[in-house]
C-alpha cells in the first residue's frame, strides 16, 4: 500500500473523511428526528401534543394543589389561563414549590399529564427561561424584564 | 486588615497594568529578539500573578472574616457557615469565579514565564505565547474591574449574609470549579502557542514539544474537573444519575473532546512533523470552546440545571471577548495555515500506519464534538426559526454520540501497535489475534454469568474488554514478549518510558470507564415505595426496612433523617441514613442520599419525605459498576500527568 501515489492517497483520505462526516450527519439527523422533545404550556399542550408523545410541560405550580396518595403525587400546573393535572410517582426535587415555576417531562394521558421527570434547578429564585417566556406570552409575567 | 478589600482591588488594578506591559514587551521582544524586553515581559507576568494572588487572598479573607460590608460577601456568605464553605463561597458566585479564572490564568502566565527564563531554544515562540497569554489576562481582568467588581462595599451594613445556595455547600463543589477552571484556562496556553505559531508562521516539532506538556496538564485537569462535577451531581442531587447531557455539561465535554484530539495530534507534529495546520486549528478551537463553556454558564441562554440568575450585559462582554479571541486567530489562520509546515520536509506515510490511526482518532473526536454542539445549540436555532420550544435530551446524545464513541473504542487498542510511516499487517496480526481471542473468551464468560443482555450491552462490555487487551498487548510489546526471551521482561517493563506508561494508563482508564458506563446504563435498577416505620421493601435480592425517621440539627440547617436497614441475601445487614436538610437562611432544602459504595456497584437510598399518616417515600437505586466511571477518569488523569512528567522539555534528537 506504500506505493499509492500521493494523489490516490489524498483521494482515499478525503473519501474516509467524507464517509465519517456523512455517517455522523446521518446519525445526528435521525437522532434529532426521533428524540427532540417539544415544550408546551398548559394551554397549548392539549391542542399540539399527541397522546403518548414525550413532551415537556412547563408552568407554575398552583397553590395548595399538591396531593399525595399511594400512587404518587398530583399537582396542578398553570399558565394562569389553563391548568392541567400532573401525576408523578418519583421524588420531587428539592427546589419544587407551590407557586413557583416548574418543568416536567412526560406524556399526555387523556386530560392528565403523566410526568416521568420533574426538573430541578440550582437556584431557588430562578425561573426556567421557557416558563418565563410562556408567562410573558400569556401576559401574566410579573418579574423583571 | 480593615482595608483588605481596597488592597485587593488596588492589587487587581495594578495587575491590569502589568498584563499590558507583559503583552506589549514580550511581543516587541520576540519581534526584535531583544533579551531586555523579553526579561521585562516575563517579570511582568510573574508580578501580575503575585498581585492577583494578593487580590484573591484579600477577597478570601473578607469571606473568612464574614466582612459583610463587602457586597459580595453579604449576598453570598453567612457567619454560621463552616469555614470550608466560606472559602468555596468565594467562587460560588459570578464575580468571585471570574477572579478565580484570572488567578489561574496568571498562574499559567507565571509558570510560562519560569520556562521562558530557562530555555534558550524556541525563546521567540515562547515569548509570543506569553504575550498572547498576557492579552487574555488583560481581557479578563478588565472584565472584572469594569463589569463585575467583587470588591464593592455596601453603604449600610447588614446583620448577616444571605448564605450560599445550600446545594453548593458540599466538598465536591468546593473543588469542582477550581479543577474545571484549571482545565479550561490551561487550554489557553495551547491557544497562546497556536497563535504564536501563526505569528511566526511555523509549527514544527520543537513547537509541539513546547506546547504538549501544557496541553497534557490542561487535559488532565479538565478530566478531573468534569469527573468531580459528575460525582457531585451523582451524590448531591439525589437523582442517581451521573451525566445528564445538560448544556453546561456538554459545554465542558466539548473542549475535553477537542483537547483529547489535540494531545494526539501534537504527538504527530512532534514525531513526524505532520498535521501542523490541523493541530493549530484544534488548539484555537479548544480554548474557543472553553470560553463558550464559560459563556453558556454565565449567560442563562440555555436552560440548564446550572443556570444562575444573571445579568445579560456581562454575557455580551464575554461574547465580545470570545469573538475577538477566536475571530482574529482564525483570520490569521486563514492567511498563514498553508505556510506552517514550510521548513519541514514531511515524509509521506502509508495508509496503514499510526499516522492514519491518529488521523481517524482526531476525525472521530472532532465529529463527536460537532454532534454534541449541534444537539446543544439546536433548541436555540429552532426557537429562532419557528418559535417552537424544544429540548434535546439524553436519547439524542445516546443515539448519536454512542456509535461514534463505539467506533473510537474499536480502533483505540490497535493504534498504539501500529508503526509510524508504514505498519506491517502480518506483524500486527500476530498481536491482534490473541487480543481478539481473549476478548471473545472473556465476553463469553460474561454472557454466561449474566443472562438477558441486549446487543448494546454486549457491544459496550466487549469494547471495554477489547481496549483492555490492547493495553496488555502494548505492555507485552514493551516487555519484548513477542520477540525476545522472557528473562529480562520485568526489567524492560520497569524501564518503560513514562509517556508510554501514561498512555497505557489513560487507555486503561478509557476501558474501565466504558465498563462502568455499560454497568450503569444497562443493569441499573430502581424501586420506589411509600413505607411506614417498620415496613420492608425489596430491591434485587436484598430487603430494606425503614427503622426510623428523626430530626437532626446541623451547623446551619435542620434535617429529617430516615434510617433504612438493608439485609442482604446472605444475612449481612448495613445501615443507610438519608437526610432532607432545610436551610433557614437560604429558605431552601437539599436531599442527602445515603450511598453504599462497592467495587461492583453502589446501593443508593434517597429519602423522599412524607408524614406518619401518609407514609415515607423511600427510593432505592442499584447502580452496578458506577464507581468504575470515576475510577476510569482517575486513571486517565494519572496517565495524563505521568505522560506530562515524562515528556521531554526539549526535543531529544533520536
Amino acid at each position: 500500500m506504500a506505493d499509492l501515489s500521493p494523489k490516490m492517497r489524498r483521494g482515499i483520505g478525503l473519501l474516509l473523511i467524507l464517509t465519517a462526516l456523512g455517517l455522523a450527519a446521518m446519525l445526528v439527523l435521525s437522532a434529532l428526528r426521533d428524540h427532540v422533545v417539544f415544550f408546551y404550556g398548559p394551554t397549548d399542550i392539549q391542542a399540539k401534543a399527541k397522546q403518548g408523545q414525550i413532551v415537556r410541560l412547563g408552568g407554575l405550580v398552583v397553590d395548595d394543589s399538591i396531593q399525595k396518595d399511594q400512587d404518587g403525587i398530583r399537582f396542578q400546573v398553570t399558565d394562569q389561563t389553563t391548568s392541567i393535572e400532573v401525576r408523578y410517582s418519583g421524588i420531587l426535587p428539592d427546589l419544587f414549590r407551590e407557586g413557583q415555576g416548574v418543568i416536567t417531562e412526560g406524556r399526555l394521558d387523556g386530560d392528565i399529564f403523566q410526568a416521568d421527570t420533574v426538573l430541578a434547578k440550582h437556584d431557588e429564585t430562578y425561573m426556567p427561561a421557557e416558563v418565563a417566556d410562556l408567562l410573558k406570552d400569556q401576559g401574566v409575567w410579573k418579574g423583571q424584564e | 486588615m480593615p482595608h483588605g478589600t481596597e488592597i485587593g482591588h488596588f492589587a487587581l488594578a495594578l495587575a491590569f497594568g502589568l498584563t499590558i506591559t507583559q503583552a506589549l514587551a514580550l511581543f516587541a521582544g520576540a519581534r526584535s529578539s531583544s533579551a531586555g524586553m523579553i526579561r521585562l515581559g516575563w517579570q511582568a507576568a510573574i508580578m501580575a500573578f503575585i498581585l492577583v494572588v494578593i487580590s484573591f487572598a484579600m477577597l478570601t479573607l473578607a469571606f473568612l472574616r464574614s466582612d459583610f460590608s463587602v457586597a459580595l460577601v453579604a449576598s453570598h456568605s453567612h457567619s454560621l457557615k463552616p469555614w470550608l464553605y466560606k472559602v468555596s463561597g468565594v467562587w460560588g458566585n459570578h464575580e468571585g469565579s471570574l477572579l478565580l479564572w484570572v488567578l489561574i490564568l496568571t498562574l499559567f502566565g507565571a509558570l510560562m514565564a519560569g520556562q521562558l527564563r530557562r530555555i534558550s531554544d524556541g525563546r521567540s515562540t515562547m515569548a509570543y505565547a506569553l504575550s498572547i497569554q498576557g492579552m487574555i489576562s488583560l481581557a479578563f481582568i478588565g472584565l472584572i474591574l469594569f463589569t463585575s467588581n467583587p470588591f464593592l462595599r455596601l453603604t449600610s451594613l447588614p446583620d448577616d449574609g444571605n448564605g450560599l445556595n445550600p446545594i453548593l455547600q458540599d466538598p465536591g463543589l468546593a473543588f469542582h470549579p477550581p479543577m474545571l477552571y484549571l482545565g479550561y484556562v490551561g487550554l489557553s496556553v495551547g491557544f497562546a502557542f497556536a497563535v504564536a505559531a501563526l505569528i511566526e508562521g511555523r509549527a514544527d516539532a520543537r513547537w509541539a514539544v513546547l506546547a504538549r506538556r501544557w496541553v497534557l496538564l490542561a487535559w488532565a485537569a479538565l478530566t478531573a474537573g468534569i469527573a468531580l462535577g459528575s460525582w457531585w451531581a451523582y451524590y448531591e442531587l439525589g437523582w442517581g444519575g451521573w451525566w445528564f447531557w445538560d448544556p453546561v455539561e456538554n459545554a465542558s465535554l466539548m473542549p475535553w473532546l477537542v483537547a483529547t484530539a489535540l494531545i494526539h495530534s501534537l504527538r504527530v507534529v512532534e514525531k513526524r512533523n505532520l498535521f501542523h495546520s490541523w493541530t493549530v486549528l484544534l488548539a484555537i478551537l479548544g480554548f474557543g470552546l472553553s470560553l463558550i463553556g464559560t459563556f453558556i454558564v454565565r449567560s442563562g441562554l440555555l436552560t440548564s440545571v446550572h443556570a444562575f440568575t444573571n445579568d445579560p450585559t456581562r454575557g455580551i462582554v464575554i461574547l465580545v471577548i470570545i469573538m475577538i479571541a477566536v475571530g482574529i486567530p482564525l483570520m490569521l489562520y486563514a492567511m498563514r495555515a498553508g505556510t506552517l509546515g514550510r521548513d519541514t520536509m514531511a515524509e509521506a506515510h502509508a495508509l496503514f500506519s499510526r499516522e492514519t490511526a491518529l488521523q481517524a482518532n482526531n476525525l472521530l473526536l472532532v465529529v463527536t464534538t460537532v454532534t454534541v454542539l449541534t444537539g446543544t445549540l439546536y433548541p436555540l436555532v429552532i426557537e429562532a426559526v419557528n418559535g417552537a420550544r424544544i429540548s434535546v435530551g439524553p436519547p439524542f446524545f445516546e443515539a448519536s454520540v454512542g456509535p461514534l464513541l463505539g467506533l473510537m473504542l474499536f480502533f483505540l487498542p490497535v493504534a498504539p501497535l501500529l508503526a509510524w510511516k508504514q505498519a506491517s499487517f502480518s506483524k500486527i496480526w500476530r498481536q491482534i489475534w490473541p487480543m481478539l481471542m481473549i476478548t471473545a473468551v472473556l465476553l463469553a464468560i460474561v454472557l454466561m454469568l449474566i443472562s438477558g443482555m441486549n446487543a448494546f450491552a454486549i457491544a459496550t462490555i466487549g469494547l471495554g474488554i477489547w481496549v483492555m487487551t490492547g493495553v496488555a498487548a502494548d505492555l507485552f510489546a514493551v516487555m519484548g514478549l513477542w520477540r525476545q526471551h522472557p528473562t529480562g521482561a520485568w526489567r524492560r517493563l520497569r524501564g518503560i518510558p513514562l509517556p508510554r506508561l501514561g498512555m497505557n494508563l489513560a487507555h486503561l482508564g478509557v476501558a474501565v470507564f466504558t465498563i462502568g458506563v455499560a454497568g450503569v446504563s444497562f443493569f441499573d435498577d430502581e424501586v420506589i415505595k411509600r413505607l411506614q416505620i417498620g415496613d420492608h421493601m425489596t430491591s434485587g435480592d436484598a430487603q430494606f426496612t425503614l427503622t426510623s425517621v428523626a430530626p437532626v440539627i446541623g451547623p446551619n440547617y435542620n434535617a429529617t433523617a430516615a434510617t433504612v436497614i438493608k439485609t442482604a441475601a446472605n444475612g449481612e445487614s448495613s445501615e443507610f441514613i438519608s437526610e432532607i436538610r432545610t436551610f433557614p437562611v437560604a429558605r431552601s432544602q437539599t436531599t442527602e442520599a445515603a450511598i453504599q459504595t462497592g467495587f461492583l456497584g453502589d446501593t443508593y437510598v434517597v429519602f423522599g419525605g412524607g408524614t406518619p399518616e401518609e407514609g415515607f417515600v423511600i427510593h432505592i437505586y442499584e447502580k452496578p459498576f458506577i464507581t468504575w466511571i470515576w475510577g476510569g477518569a482517575g486513571l486517565m488523569v494519572i496517565g495524563g500527568i505521568i505522560t506530562m512528567l515524562g515528556h521531554p522539555t526539549r526535543r531529544q534528537e533520536a
